[in-house]
Order: C-alpha cells, then structure tokens, then sequence
C-alpha cells in the first residue's frame, strides 16, 4: 500500500511492534499487538498508545494526534509482517468504540483492492460472517491470507 | 431493626444487592477490543467459520497430494485434527484404532 506510513520496529516474535506518532500532540508511542486466544491460531489485532515502559496499552485513548490515516496504514504494514510469519494465522480486528470501527471500516474499504490481493477480508454483522463488502456496519474484521 | 420508610429490611435490601451484582457480573465487560473479539469467538457462526477456514485448508493441501504429516505441519495443526478433519469430509476412510 502506497500510503505514508510510520517506521516500526517489532519484537523477535513478529507479534508485538511500536512505532511513533508525530502531530500535533507531539510524539506518541504506539503499539500493535497481535495476541493469540489459547493456542487456537486466532489472533487479536490490538493497537494503541503504549502505557508507560510496559508492553501493554491503552485502545481507547483519543490522541487526536491528527494522523489517524497514517496510523492506520502503519497497523496495517505490520499485519504483512505478521502474516508473513504466520500465515495461518485468523487475525480478528474490532474498534474500542463504534466510532473506531467505522475508521477501520472506511479505511478497509478505500484500500480493499490492494487488500484482497493478498488476503480475504470478512465482516461480522449481526451474528453472521460474510466476504467484506464496503459500507456495511460490521462490528469485527477476520483477515486470513489468501489463497493458503 | 429499624425499617427504612417505603423501602423493607435490610435482608430484602441485601437480595437486591446481590441481584445487581449478578446482573453486573453476566454484563460483558469491555476492558480492550481483545475482550469483545472473545465474545464473538463463542458464537456458533464463528466456530463454523473457523472450522470451514481450516477445512479448506486442509482439503487444498490434500489435493495438492501432500502427506497428513506434511499438511499438519505446513499448516500448523495437530496431525489428530487432519486427520478429523479429512475422515468428516469424506476425503479418507475412518481410520480404526
């Protein structure tokens, strides 16, 4: 994806990356956090600002660090790195609120055509999965690689 | 003990606590997304998905003419669930104990 986007460095495992925001609000530590539920080979896509010196952070922060678009395309630069370590790996995504949903939504579909050439993207709506198609309110994302 | 004007005793009071509490305590609790992914990973259509995910996986592999031994380890499972997996869609006869 041709988008700018922050540089970003992971831990060995490829499940953990921190990158920095730059705005307005200054520099933020931002981290992305692929967390495995159990060994089920489902993961969760977790990103935020990084709370202290711990590998932990907050997903419900507004930094309105007026780079939201950037961030986005930053996360999703490391979901390649990640895949690419994992590929058979079931990353599900969802928004700490509904407003952020609608950010990860909009921001899938304006980039869907570069996504599917590497991944299948699925929607979560009212209780049922389906292939994910632009302007529809789901409520959680499961990207898989394509064609594995 | 004394009553409190159009309320009762404090035993009625105390049940109606601990229904609170029950309520609050069956309430999903949003702590980060990785709490609501959770939620939904319990649901029946996401199991199937799951399920139906790895099937086709497994199914590609096999007709790809890779081994159960190769198949489990590309695909990062359990040489027992390939095998599950293949005998319940018809791909291998049951293999008996």
């Amino acid at each position: 994806m041709g988008n700018p986007k922050y540089l970003y460095v992971s831990a060995a495992s490829l499940t953990l990356y921190e990158f920095v925001s730059e705005g307005p609000k200054g520099r933020i530590l931002k981290l992305v956090k692929y967390d495995e539920y159990g060994d089920s080979g489902a993961y969760n896509l977790g990103f935020g600002d990084k709370i202290g010196d711990s590998n932990n952070f907050d997903d419900k922060i507004i930094t309105d660090n007026g780079d939201s678009k950037k961030v986005l395309a930053t996360v999703a630069a490391t979901l390649y790195d990640f895949m690419n370590e994992y590929p058979n790996a079931l990353v599900f995504a969802t928004g700490s609120s509904l407003a952020r949903t609608r950010l990860y939504r909009i921001g899938m579909s304006n980039a869907l055509d570069n996504i599917n050439k590497d991944f299948v993207v699925r929607g979560y709506f009212e209780d049922e999965w389906e292939i994910f198609e632009p302007n529809r309110n789901y409520s959680i994302f499961l990207v898989t690689k394509n064609a594995l | 003990m004394k009553k409190i004007e159009g309320s009762n005793d404090l035993e009625t009071t105390t049940a109606r606590i601990n229904t609170h509490l029950d309520v609050y305590d069956k309430m999903p609790l949003f702590q980060n997304t990785r709490d609501k992914v959770a939620l939904v990973l319990e649901k029946k259509s996401t199991q199937a998905l799951i399920k139906e995910i790895k099937d086709n996986r497994i199914k590609r592999r096999f007709e790809q003419n890779m081994s159960i031994e190769q198949i489990a380890q590309v695909l990062d499972l359990p040489k027992a669930e390939v095998l599950a997996a293949l005998e319940e869609m018809g791909l291998i006869a049951p293999v008996i104990a």
